[in-house]
């Protein structure tokens, strides 16, 4: 455990008169908008998860820009061994209470285990409750390319996506790695590093991943 | 897009490529942005963590104390006193 100097707030201007995303004075909700110029401007940024209204209070009070209602609430949250079990009322559930726990921060709900890989119109019809019930701002789902056609789908309609790859909870099962011990190694590196290099093709037509409506690939 | 447990050198050149924000854990520190889940950063999971994970804080430790505290205060009699009673 790492001792901490007492928790403060400094307050950063960029140089285009835009807020920082950590650090900003404003007080709006941040958009997925904000995140892309803070690539521009070069800005590192933090993401914590959160499954509670009480506990994303304290992150949205401490600054923190994008708090994700990760299915990993699965094991951290709601007591299961593994984040398959989650169902997609429970990620609604949850997504509405950080969404009310939360005045600045972008909440990104997660999409859980077989509630988008039927195909786009489910991811889309999944996503949908996420947006209009809880009221998040973006979804995550897993997958690259693998997850094209739903990714496609959800930006289309509207709903801003964050992908993930790597080594990802289901892929260690699939591989038999310890969910706690994750680790690189064997044939999860391999995976890794093939949807690594899914994810490098961000010139290709599907790596549209934490896109925004309006955005396009190039 | 997140990138868990992707090389270093990978993630970095992922997140030079592409134009879209990349958010890492145990990527490395060339992603755009660093994501952990808050009971491993706060040390309320217990057990092992990954070695991706920096532990912030012992609120394990914290909470499980305050339970205890507050158990025996009650066991003791020292809890309610006085001061939390209405009249």
């Amino acid at each position: 455990m790492t001792q901490l100097p007492a928790a403060q707030s400094t307050p950063q201007q960029t140089s285009d008169g835009s807020r920082a995303l950590y650090g900003g004075k404003g007080t709006r909700r941040i958009t997925v908008r904000d995140i892309a110029a803070a690539k521009e401007r070069g800005e590192k940024w933090p993401m914590l998860t959160a499954y509670d209204a009480m506990t994303a209070s304290v992150f949205d009070e401490a600054g923190i820009p994008v708090i994700l209602v990760g299915d990993s609430a699965g094991n951290c949250h709601l007591g299961y061994e593994t984040t398959v079990p989650v169902t997609l009322d429970e990620m609604t559930m949850l997504s509405a209470a950080v969404v009310r726990g939360t005045r600045r921060s972008l909440i990104v709900g997660d999409l859980p285990f077989g509630s988008y890989q039927e195909g786009p119109v489910q991811a889309l019809r999944s996503a949908t409750r996420l947006v209009k019930e809880a009221g998040v701002q973006a979804v995550k789902l897993e997958g690259g390319e693998r997850s094209h056609e739903q990714i496609r789908l959800l930006v289309e309609s509207g709903i801003p996506v964050m992908a993930h790859i790597g080594l990802t909870p289901p892929v260690r099962q699939r591989h038999g790695l310890p969910g706690a011990g994750a680790r690189r190694g064997g044939g999860g590196a391999a995976a890794a590093g093939r949807q690594g290099r899914a994810g490098r093709g961000g010139r290709s037509r599907w790596c549209w991943s934490w896109c925004r409506p309006g955005s396009r690939p190039r | 897009m997140v990138l868990e447990l992707v090389p270093a050198g990978l993630a970095a050149e992922v997140t030079r490529t592409l134009h879209i924000p990349t958010v890492g854990i145990g990527a490395g520190a060339e992603t755009d942005a660093q994501v952990l889940v808050w009971t491993d950063m706060l040390g309320l999971t217990g057990g092992r963590l990954p070695k991706f994970v920096k532990q912030y804080a012992d609120l394990r430790a914290v909470m499980g104390n305050a339970a205890k505290a507050f158990a025996e205060d009650v066991v003791g009699g020292t809890f309610p006193l006085e001061e939390h009673s209405v009249h």
